[in-house]
C-alpha cells in the first residue's frame, strides 16, 4: 500500500490489499455506530457545571453537530464509493477539498472504536497488540490504522498548493 | 428652578459582579486525539502559529488541560461549538 499525494494535492492511496480497504469501508459504519458511551463523546458537554448552557447546547447546537458530522460522513462515503481497480490492487482518490471531512470522519471512527472496545489511556499509549485474534484487538489495529491515514492527511493539507475558491455559481 | 426630584426606587438587577470577567475556552486532554490532529485543529479554529498551536497541545497532553482562548462569553461559546465540531474535548468556564 502506498501513499502520495498529487500535484494537485489529491490524496491517493494506491495498491490497498483487501483487508485495509475493509476497514477504510468500515469508517461510515462507525460514524453510524451509536451506544451512550460513543454519544456522550461526540457530543461531550459544553460546560461542567452550567446546566442551563448544557440545556440550550442540546436544543441549538447539537442538531448542527449532528448535520455536520453527517455531512464528514457522506463526504467519505462517496469517496469510498469511487475506489477503482481490483483485489490486491485497490486505489483511493481523497480530493483535497475533502480533506476536513475524512479527517473528521476518522477521528469519529477512532472515538466510536474507543468507546465501545473502552479502551483505557493505559492501553491506547502503549504499542497494538501483536496478536490479532479478537475482535477487540483487530479493532486497536483499526484505530492505528486511522491514526496513520489521519497523520497523512494533516502532512498533506499542509504540503498542499493554494486552493481555487469554488467557482460562483451560473446563475443564468 | 425649584422643581423637586423624586427618588425613583432602585431597579431589582441580580448583583454579577463576575458579568464583565472574560470566559475561557478549555481544552481537555483526550487519550484517542492524535497530538498532531488538536495541533492541527487549533490553528485551524483560532488561527495559531504552529508554535503556539503546539504549546497549547502539550500543555493538554501534560496538564490535562490548557485555555486556548478568553474573552467575550458569545465568542467563547462559539469557539467551544467549533472545537466540538473538531470533536475536541472543550467547555467553557468562567474564573
Amino acid at each position: 500500500m502506498t501513499f502520495a499525494q498529487t500535484s494537485d494535492g489529491t490524496l491517493a492511496i494506491r495498491e490497498i490489499p483487501e483487508p485495509f480497504l475493509e476497514m477504510l469501508k468500515a469508517i461510515p459504519r462507525w460514524n453510524e455506530s451509536s451506544g451512550p458511551e460513543a454519544e456522550a463523546r461526540i457530543f461531550p458537554s459544553p460546560s461542567v457545571n452550567d446546566e442551563a448552557l448544557l440545556n440550550d447546547w442540546k436544543a441549538f447546537v447539537q442538531p448542527g453537530l449532528y448535520e455536520l458530522f453527517l455531512d464528514a460522513r457522506s463526504t467519505v462515503l462517496a469517496d469510498l464509493g469511487s475506489i477503482t481497480g481490483k483485489p490486491g490492487n485497490f486505489s483511493l482518490d481523497i480530493p483535497i477539498r475533502h480533506a476536513t471531512a475524512w479527517l473528521n470522519a476518522l477521528n469519529q471512527a477512532r472515538l466510536a472504536i474507543a468507546a465501545t472496545y473502552e479502551f483505557t489511556e493505559k492501553e491506547l499509549s502503549k504499542p497494538a497488540p501483536a496478536k490479532l485474534t479478537t475482535a477487540r484487538q483487530i479493532a486497536r489495529l483499526e484505530m492505528d490504522f486511522f491514526a496513520a491515514i489521519q497523520e497523512w492527511i494533516i502532512d498533506g493539507i499542509e504540503n498542499a498548493p493554494p486552493q481555487e475558491p469554488d467557482a460562483p455559481p451560473d446563475l443564468d | 428652578m425649584g422643581a423637586q426630584t423624586e427618588e425613583l426606587p432602585s431597579p431589582d438587577i441580580e448583583e454579577s459582579p463576575s458579568l464583565d470577567l472574560p470566559w475561557n475556552v478549555v481544552v481537555h486532554n483526550d487519550p484517542v486525539n492524535l497530538m498532531s490532529y488538536v495541533t492541527h485543529v487549533f490553528r485551524l479554529v483560532f488561527g495559531y502559529t504552529k508554535d503556539r498551536a503546539r504549546r497549547h497541545m502539550m500543555e493538554v497532553h501534560q496538564q490535562g488541560r490548557s485555555i486556548v482562548w478568553s474573552g467575550p462569553r458569545e465568542r467563547a461559546e462559539l469557539y467551544v461549538q467549533q472545537l466540538h465540531g473538531h470533536l475536541l474535548l472543550a467547555t467553557l468556564e468562567q474564573p
